[in-house]
């Protein structure tokens, strides 16, 4: 018989081995030696495991009747856990951690669809933290353990630790309905119950590779039988900065469907024309080359990795057709309408009204001294006193409102020499290139004005963008923060802070660090490629840093680089300029 | 002192085993074992091994019956071994490689005795399992599990692997939950839950990457819900696996011209009573036989499975009587029977 390419691999292995043999293994180890290389293993896992420990959450109720498991990520206490393990909680849960005390904790976002919650556990600054690992790096047969809470034993508060083997990567376990699905998970023979749920799972080093959720039961009881599942630390880390928004938070689609073609190539199976994907010029039958980082080999191996990412996030695409290849980056769209993902988180719109002999209900659950201030409830989101936090947080150098009724004259030129001027005051923006001059009527649907020709609605980006300035933002529609997204690669960058103005979306980008406003899309539609705006060549005018170059771009095409000259104030007094 | 000295070091050889090659706990520490056998963290076992390992798909979806399981290469040239269940009874049973690689897979043969199937695939140049290599796991061996478990592996997805350990090297015969087993042999225990949809005909692995047992039927101990974990032992399954693919127990060409006689044979003229064909593959264990009929006056029990009407392989109650009627009612019949861990062989005639 042949020696195929795995017998290759093995007498590779075997030459490996015995280098390892040559080089650091003495001719004989007598018994002492290995039983102390024995006990500094042990005690290596000890210490791992110890530390783990710590940063792993026992989750109860206010009742203290039922809950899961978590992990802590923040010293200032911000902890990962399942979505269905924060539901029955409502707004309030305790939390017992390894030192035995119980500590109040507070829901912050929830992410219904990929069964993930984010919750805040208050009382310390210092608290034990996890990091997560790259999951993309774990392997089928690498040893891990899980931490948690089954069957609730941890009265005590100490957690249970189960050892096992990382028994499959890239899972795929079906949803119920559009909500608690699963995709690119690990699978683990570690024994995972109910109470471990929303736990973590480490590797062997001690690092987080995944939050335990859901185990194959099927004709058994419901117990482990060798075989859970845990969401990937990766796609932990896609929603931790979009879940600490307060929202309820969606997943993503393409809005493209994928086949498999005879050849065994993964191929455009039907495209809605209104997506992002049709704009970047994804068609019917193309093939799908890697998405979100990822070659992509078979139809599940898309929606696996799909799933892993946040509504509204850009993602690179590949694709391919008669041999040429496009490399892009694609905004996903959400799964769900939103009133249909609220809805199933929060009910109906206007519930029935309670009984009137009932006006306190009884399983309302008592607000903990002190947290009454770290909840405020709100449609759409999981508790909207976060949203406010990071708001504040973002505007908080833009909240100097002397200067709302100024009108502010920018001038500059466009890569041409010719000039560009824009004016903007609380009711006025105009345009002035040469001849060609353009007003915002107010009185109008401010989204269907999308002047000058070819931007779609710069006029009204700018506008967004001189509210920003000067303290009014949320006077021109609903403000809200949306989390954190990347702008290039898969690491989120930028925070988001979306504004409403009528019929249409702005979206503030800022610099995770410094906060810095480094761009700003504005959607007048949902169907039509957003006019977004770079801003680069900041210099201090009066006490702000405002931007001295202004890239703006339609789709991959740039419609104008318009190159400041000067900032002026209604007064006609120079704020700056052209040194 | 000599002797003293020699068990510290075994025992430290033993920890050093379990620490170093099953939570892979550094190069260093596996190597140290690298005179007697090769270094493997459960990694590399898996690297190995994965690609021998088949999924296969076929009938069932109904009932709580899965309509998959799980094969093992056993040659190059696609030969899979696995348990013989209803999933088989498909045509065509579909096989995927670790590669992703789809095949439709040939029935080759099957012994009802120990109730597997060798299955061939039409390629050539496959990694497998040497079955040369096939040695008895000692108790407290550890061992990993690859199975098509739930069917949560599809395509050029692996299969999944879990971990555990042999807990007893027995026979189940006289254990309530071995009664539904043809075979009588020693089985392997295992502690790692192998008892799940889609794992019969997975591969035990010992932690020299060895194929140690093949994962059986499901048994269930129905009055306390339990599932058994288990695995017939390779050793055991090497005779009939060379029986079958040297065409001994090979499946009844189906275009057998030969006229059928016009009076057979049937059940009821033997004056035996089968367990009722549920399935349309359940196995011919004799329910009953008929008092101062020819099955009682040759012998033939209540519990007893038949094995072999003449020279023909039957597996299921409908084989038995597909076999009975190539069989005058006039001429005698030789069955062969398996009674508990025995085999026999009884003549019958209709009209003696």
């Amino acid at each position: 018989m042949s020696i195929g390419t795995r017998g290759r691999a093995r007498m590779k292995w075997i030459a490996l081995a015995l280098l390892i043999v040559t080089v650091s293994v003495p001719s004989e180890v007598d018994g002492d030696e290995a039983m102390d290389r024995v006990r500094a293993e042990q005690q290596r896992r000890i210490e791992v495991v110890s530390r783990a420990r710590a940063a792993t959450v026992a989750v109860f109720d206010s009742e203290g009747r039922g809950g899961g498991s978590g992990v802590l990520l923040t010293p200032d206490g911000y902890a990962i856990t399942n979505y269905h393990v924060v539901k029955p909680c409502g707004a309030f849960m305790k939390c017992g951690l390894d030192d035995g005390r119980i500590y109040d904790a507070v829901v912050v976002g929830v992410d219904p669809t990929g069964d993930v919650a984010l919750i805040k556990l208050f009382g310390r600054e210092d608290f034990p933290t996890a990091v997560l690992a790259d999951s993309d790096n774990v392997r089928m047969g690498q040893p891990c353990f899980a931490i948690g809470n089954p069957f609730l034993l941890a009265t005590n508060l100490q957690p249970t630790v189960t050892w096992g083997l990382v028994s499959g990567v890239r899972r795929y376990q079906y949803p119920d309905g559009t909500l608690l699905e699963y995709t690119d998970c690990i699978q683990t023979d570690a024994s995972i119950n109910p109470g471990n749920s929303g736990g973590p799972l480490f590797a062997a080093d001690g690092q987080v590779i995944g939050i335990n959720g859901r185990i194959s039961i099927e004709k058994r009881a419901r117990v482990n039988v060798g075989v859970g599942y845990a969401i990937s630390a990766n796609q932990v880390r896609h929603f931790f900065g979009v879940l600490a928004s307060g929202r309820i938070v969606d997943h993503a689609t393409l809005g493209a469907t994928m086949t498999t073609s005879a050849t065994g190539e993964v191929t455009v199976d039907a495209i809605l024309d209104g997506t992002d994907a049709y704009r970047r010029g994804l068609r019917y039958g193309d093939r799908l080359v890697a998405f979100g980082g990822r070659e992509i080999e078979s139809v599940n191996a898309f929606k696996n990795v799909l799933g892993i990412f946040p509504k509204g996030w850009r993602v690179p695409m590949v694709f391919e057709r008669d041999g040429t290849r496009v490399a892009t980056r694609v905004k996903l769209a959400g799964v769900h309408v939103d009133e249909a993902l609220f809805e199933a988180v929060q009910g109906p719109v206007n519930p029935e009204p309670q009984a009137p002999e009932d006006p306190h209900a009884a399983n309302e659950p008592k607000i903990p001294d002190g947290l009454a201030e770290w909840y405020e409830a709100r449609r759409g989101f999981a508790n909207f006193r976060f949203n406010r936090l990071h708001q504040d947080r973002l505007l908080a150098s833009y909240a100097d409102s002397s200067a709302a009724r100024e009108t502010w004259f920018i001038t500059g030129k466009d890569v041409s020499g010719s000039p560009v001027e824009v004016a903007i005051g609380p009711d006025t923006a105009a345009w002035r290139s040469g001849t060609d001059v353009q007003l915002i009527d107010f009185e109008k649907e401010i989204a269907d004005q999308r002047v000058p020709e070819g931007s779609n609605g710069l006029l009204v980006a700018a506008f967004l963008w001189q509210r920003l300035q000067v303290g009014e933002i949320k006077r021109t529609g609903e403000v809200i923060y949306e989390g954190t997204a990347p702008l290039e690669g898969l690491v989120a960058t930028h925070d988001l802070l979306s504004a409403t103005a009528g019929a249409g979306r702005g979206e503030f980008w800022f610099d995770l660090s410094g906060s810095r406003l480094s761009h700003l899309e504005w959607a007048p539609d949902d169907r039509s490629d957003p006019c977004v705006i770079a801003f680069s060549d900041e210099r201090e005018v009066d006490g702000r840093a405002l931007p001295f170059r202004w890239t703006v771009k339609v789709g991959d095409q740039v419609v104008l680089d318009w190159v400041i000259d000067s900032y002026r104030r209604n007064s006609g007094e120079s704020e700056g300029g052209q040194p | 002192m000599m002797e003293i000295s020699f068990r510290v070091k075994s025992t430290a050889a033993m920890l050093l085993v379990i620490l170093g090659r099953w939570l892979s706990l550094g190069a260093s520490v596996d190597a140290v074992f690298a005179a007697d056998d090769l270094p493997r963290t459960i990694e590399q076992i898996v690297g190995e091994t994965r690609g021998r390992i088949v999924k296969l798909f076929g009938a069932g979806g109904f009932r709580g019956l899965e309509a998959y399981q799980t094969g093992v290469l056993i040659s190059e040239s696609g030969h899979v071994l696995t348990a013989w269940s209803h999933v088989l009874d498909a045509d065509p049973v579909v096989a995927f490689l670790d590669d992703g690689r789809r095949f439709e897979a040939r029935l080759l043969g099957y012994d009802p005795r120990l109730e597997i199937a060798v299955l061939k695939l039409d390629v050539e140049g496959l990694d497998f399992f040497d079955l040369e290599q096939a040695v008895v796991p000692q108790p407290g061996e550890l061992v990993l599990a690859f199975t098509n478990l739930y069917g949560v592996a599809t395509g050029n997805e692996p299969v999944s692997v879990q971990h555990g350990s042999v807990t007893a090297v027995r026979s189940l015969e006289g254990d309530r939950i071995g009664g539904r087993l043809a075979y009588r042999g020693p089985v392997l225990m295992v502690d790692a839950i192998t008892s799940n949809p889609g794992t019969p005909g997975g591969a035990i692995v010992d932690s020299a990457g060895r194929l140690v047992g093949i994962i059986g039927k499901d048994l269930k101990a129905p009055e306390a819900d339990v599932w058994l974990n288990y695995a017939l032992p390779l050793v055991e399954l090497r005779r009939s696996i060379d029986d079958i693919l040297s065409g001994k127990l090979v499946v009844a060409s189906e275009d057998d011209s030969r006229p059928l006689p016009s009076e057979p044979l049937t059940l009821e003229l033997l004056g035996l009573g089968l367990v009722a064909d549920v399935l349309g593959k359940t196995p011919p264990f004799v329910d009953r036989v008929v008092s101062g009929g020819p099955a009682e006056r040759a012998g033939i029990q209540a519990d007893d499975l038949v094995l072999f009407v003449d020279d023909s392989l039957v597996s299921s109650r409908r084989d038995l009587e597909t076999a009975l009627r190539r069989v005058h009612r006039d001429d005698p019949v030789t069955l062969t029977l398996q009674r508990g861990s025995e085999t026999m062989t009884v003549e019958l005639e209709a009209r003696p």
